[in-house]
Order: C-alpha cells, then structure tokens, then sequence
C-alpha cells in the first residue's frame, strides 16, 4: 500500500561547523533533517511542524496533503476545487489570465479566447 | 532531473539584516525568480544555501511570493550570479524566466498571513542548508505577476549579516 510520506521533499540543514543555532531550529553544532510538504492547490511548500497536534488537511480529490488555507477557503459555499496543475492549464489554454488575488485564491478573468 | 531544469546560482552575496513583510528587499540581498510570460509555469525543485560568515549568523530566510513585483530587473553579472540549464546540451528555452538580485525597483515581499512561506533558517557561520522537493510535489508558481509568479529567497527581520551563496534549481514550462 502506498503511503502519503512518498510526497514528503526533504530539508536538512547542517551546522555542525557553525558553532551556534539558528533562531528557533536544534542546537549548535546540529544535524538536522526534517520533511516538508507541499499543497497541491496553490504550489506552497511548507516545514512539517512535528508538534502539531491538529490533523495535517488532505484533499481527498487530489489524495494530497493541502496547506491550513486552502482547506479553509475548500469549506466555503461555491468552492471551486482546482488544483495548480490544473490552473496551470487554464491560463496556458489561453482562455483565462490571473490578475492578481493571493497565492490560495488568485483571481481569474476570462480573457474571451474561445 | 529533466534536461530543461534550469539553475540559478549566486556567489558571495551578503544576508543583510533581513527585510521585514510588505517591504522592498534590498539590493543584491536576494535572488527572485519571475515568469518570462503570464502563462508560464515555474517549478522550484531544490534550493541549497552555504554560509561563509566567520562568526555566528543566524539567517531567517524564507521562499516567499513578492506581493509587488519589481521593475526592470537588473541583468545577472557573472561576477555574482548566473542562470542556465543544467544539462549542457540542452536546447534554448523558447521563454527564458527572469532571475535578478537587483531591479530599478525591488520585489516587496508579501505579508498576506494566506501565503505560503518555506522557512529555510540557518546559521551562515560554515551552515549548509538543503532542500529538496518529492517528484511533482515542487514550490510552484506561475504567470508574471504578483503574488502568483515571482518568487523570492531571501533572509527576514531579525537575522544577523553574513556572506553565502545559493543555488536555486527550477523547472520552467
């Protein structure tokens, strides 16, 4: 059975010779390797935050982990699932450009390309 | 990877102090990745930071979406950065993306709180910092224009100034 970690990218930062620690991250003279996921609705990337006790947002359509906000705007009232591949082919198709919006909820406009 | 993966690389650039939300970067304090066109899409694979600092430096950088872009992005000099395929024998992309570390005007980087931000904090005194996405799980952004299509790595508030340099792998389509 195939296993959602298979999507997990991989961040390792290593400052076994810096003698100190960043802000935030384990102590000096560290080895550290954490996963991080991606939410296939906006393209966002994000550090997996491995004391998180809420449940990480998974898109059953897509069958991938999604990021806090596009889960959010998923439960309002006209919520058009898309993904970025498949924004991806709405504006290379020519028929619709993004003006502007947030990275989770771009605006759409028709360009009136047939 | 695919032969038209692309890297862009700079050398010896200095952190700076970090740029706050919803304001200017500074010059040649960051590298950005924009779309050649409104309808091209961009595929950030990897991302590797080296720090040359000869003392402690902690660096906050971040991947962030510029929430303003730039204007006329200043053409990449060899002596600091470079851009091109990986695969020598790869053909001209028809559409080259446009990657800069200085503009007339800077990118600003956004402090929508709804967009995403990959957090790749390290110390730049000898840190080496890597990152790598799962096949097609990719940081991604398209088009041209603010938020979706520029990208930008570089360090935030509160980090202290240090030398490195960086290479940011990328796929365009």
């Amino acid at each position: 059975m195939s296993s959602l970690k298979r999507y997990d990218g991989e961040l390792m930062i290593d400052n076994r010779c810096s003698g100190d620690e960043p802000p935030g991250l384990p102590g000096m003279g560290t080895h550290f390797s954490v996963p991080t996921l991606a939410c296939r609705h906006c393209g966002g990337v994000w550090v997996i935050n491995p004391l998180r006790k809420r449940a990480r947002e998974y898109c059953k359509t897509c069958n991938k982990y999604i990021c806090d906000t596009c889960y959010g705007l998923s439960k309002e009232a006209g919520y058009t699932h898309r993904t970025i591949d498949e924004l991806t082919e709405m504006v290379q198709s020519g028929r619709y450009e993004v003006v502007g919006g947030t990275v989770c909820n771009p605006i759409l406009i028709s360009t009136g390309v047939k | 990877m695919a032969s038209h993966t692309r890297l862009f690389q700079a050398q010896g650039l200095s952190s700076g102090t970090g740029t706050a939300t919803n304001a200017l970067f500074t010059t040649s304090q960051y590298m950005a990745l924009k779309g050649a066109a409104a309808t091209q899409r961009i595929d950030v694979n990897e991302i590797l930071i080296s720090g040359f600092a000869t003392s402690s430096a902690p660096a906050l950088f971040q991947l962030v979406h510029a929430s303003v872009i730039e204007t006329t992005p200043t053409a990449l000099a060899v002596a600091t950065a470079s851009d091109g395929p990986m695969d020598s024998s790869a053909a001209a992309v028809a559409s080259a993306p446009v990657t800069f570390i200085a503009a007339a005007t800077q990118p600003t980087s956004t402090n929508n709180t709804t967009d995403p931000r990959l957090n790749l904090g390290l110390n730049l005194n000898g840190g080496i910092l890597r990152w790598v996405s799962a096949p097609n799980m990719n940081w991604t952004q398209l088009g041209n224009t603010a938020t979706l299509g520029e990208s930008v790595l570089a360090a935030l508030t509160g980090s202290t100034s240090g030398t490195f340099s960086a290479h940011v792998a990328y796929e365009p389509y």
